[in-house]
């Protein structure tokens, strides 16, 4: 099927590369359906594209490019919801805030999205964790190369 | 809204299920024991309004998308 994309433009997915928060994400209670796009070849960087709305999509990076040993347990609603039987299904991807002054960008540490890609099911995960915040610094450990 | 009044170590039960615990009292902070079956969620709710408005700002950064380019991450 063909979706209009904020970032590629018009797009061909599959069916099956559609994942569904069935609950939405907190602040898009009504959007459903996502696909993810690599940024870029290389790139750490992918998108989350609204599949009903083509000016919603989030810039996502997995925790790994950001800190060493994240780590969260999965409630049994969530690994119920989510259909998990293998953690190896599953992929953690972290929302992207970019800010003007491209240092101050941050990421989600604190709600990771938990998609469990065998049955194609997501669900942001809130994590009252003190170690994680909704806000953590990217580039204060990594070098940037751009500009 | 029902309003309860509970001293510390007082608790109240909710459905039957839940109990909390009044743990602590001070400096205008209530410190709460809760106890819940594993299939409740339990917030504070600042926190999901926190996720709410962060996932907002962070779907508008479209014209921020190619400083990203370069970047790789060596961790």
């Amino acid at each position: 099927m063909e979706i209009m994309s904020r970032d590629f433009g018009k797009i061909e997915v599959d069916k099956s590369d559609i994942i569904s928060f069935d609950s939405g994400l907190p602040g898009f209670e009504g959007l459903e359906d996502f696909v993810l796009l690599p940024l870029a070849e290389e790139s750490p960087f992918i998108i989350m594209q609204a599949v009903e709305d083509s000016d919603i999509a989030f810039v996502t990076v997995e925790p790994g490019n950001l800190i060493q040993n994240y780590e969260f347990e999965i409630s049994d609603k969530v690994e119920k919801n989510l259909k998990i039987e293998s953690v190896s299904n599953l992929l953690i991807l972290n929302i992207i805030t970019l800010k003007d002054k491209i240092d101050n960008s941050t990421a989600n540490l604190s709600a990771p999205i938990v998609i469990n890609l065998e049955e194609k099911l997501a669900q942001q995960v809130i994590l009252d964790d003190q170690r994680y915040q909704v806000r953590y610094k990217i580039f204060a450990a990594a070098e940037e190369v751009a500009e | 809204m029902l309003v309860l009044s509970r001293k510390l170590n007082e608790k109240i039960i909710i459905d039957d299920q839940i109990e909390i615990t009044v743990v602590g009292i001070e400096n205008g902070k209530v410190q709460l024991g809760i106890e819940a079956p594993k299939e409740i969620e339990i917030m504070r709710k600042e926190l999901l309004e926190d996720v709410k408005e962060e996932n907002q700002k962070a779907v508008k950064n479209k014209k921020l998308l190619n400083r990203l380019n370069n970047i790789k991450f060596d961790l």
